[in-house]
């Protein structure tokens, strides 16, 4: 079981949260090129280690986050509002 | 036409007035709120300090951070989200479209509070989160699944709150009349 520790709610179950996908992925322009989209949507790297994903928190605070894990042991080691915005007004009220 | 105007609640005719399970025992009250009124209130990431003072206008106390309500002298604000507020049972301040939004969720949750020396136990049978007091005290806010559904949690004086979406209510209360009743339970709708 993982568990995340969403910088809103608190440590939480996996159960609550919806898998993303690659959250290093850097889409290009809406006028690249096919390949250059077809990169960036389908091609991955199979990570043995430290991972960055996205994750939503759609049963609790359904905000997009920014979560770093290692594939081999699941130890999470940095969770982050997606939204800039967000992540700022979280840090004020820590 | 007075029959349309008639607030009707999802579980009005599904409160049984029956002991429930286990005799001898009320291991759990469960008390469903017909009028709720409840107002959500939403900023954007930049205009949450102004909407935060709104709030508070409207409650007369400071607006709750992460995971807290906060009961002020006039009404009761719950934190639910990092851009959102839920008022309950009073009206909602005045907010400008450039600063956020204000909706009206009276008609979309069904109130259901648990209390009783069982009620954080029988929540516990479906819920991933410790629900203990000493865990989750009096002005505790969280959001989770129940039975992959979203409802919102609120512990207060009179005991856990649960806000369930309307159209799943019925099947939600079933379930936990189900559940209740192990530890023995009652019912009431006001």
């Amino acid at each position: 079981m993982i568990r995340i520790h969403c910088p809103f709610c608190g440590e939480r179950d996996h159960s609550e949260f919806a898998y993303g996908g690659d959250g290093s992925v850097v889409y290009p322009a809406l006028d690249a090129s096919a390949e250059a989209w077809h990169d960036a949507v389908f091609l991955r790297e199979n990570i043995r280690g430290l991972q960055v994903e996205t994750w939503q928190h759609v049963n609790g605070c359904r905000q997009w986050l920014r979560v770093e894990r290692s594939t081999v042991t699941h130890e999470i080691t940095s969770v982050q509002a997606c939204h800039p915005g967000v992540a700022t007004v979280l840090e004020s009220e820590q | 036409m007075a029959e349309l105007a008639t607030r009707r609640s999802a579980l009005d005719g599904h409160v049984p007035a029956d002991h429930i399970g286990e005799p001898g025992a009320v291991g759990v009250n469960l008390a469903v709120t017909r009028e709720v009124q409840l107002w959500q209130v939403a900023a954007w990431p930049d205009t949450v300090d102004a909407v935060a003072k709104a709030v508070g206008s409207v409650t007369g106390a400071q607006a709750p951070g992460p995971r807290l309500a906060i009961s002020g002298p006039n009404a009761v604000a719950l934190r639910v989200e990092p851009l959102k507020w839920w008022i309950l049972n009073a009206e909602p301040p005045t907010v400008a479209s450039e600063q956020g939004a204000v909706v009206d969720l009276s008609h979309a949750r069904t109130q259901v509070t648990l209390s009783g020396p069982a009620a954080a136990d029988c929540l516990m049978r479906h819920l991933p989160l410790d629900l203990r007091e000493e865990s989750f005290p009096v002005g505790s806010v969280a959001s989770t699944a129940f039975h992959h559904v979203g409802v919102t949690l609120w512990r207060n004086d009179a005991g856990i709150a649960v806000f369930l979406p309307r159209g799943f209510a019925l099947s939600l209360w079933q379930l936990l009349l189900e559940t209740a009743a192990q530890f023995g339970a009652r019912a009431q709708i006001d």
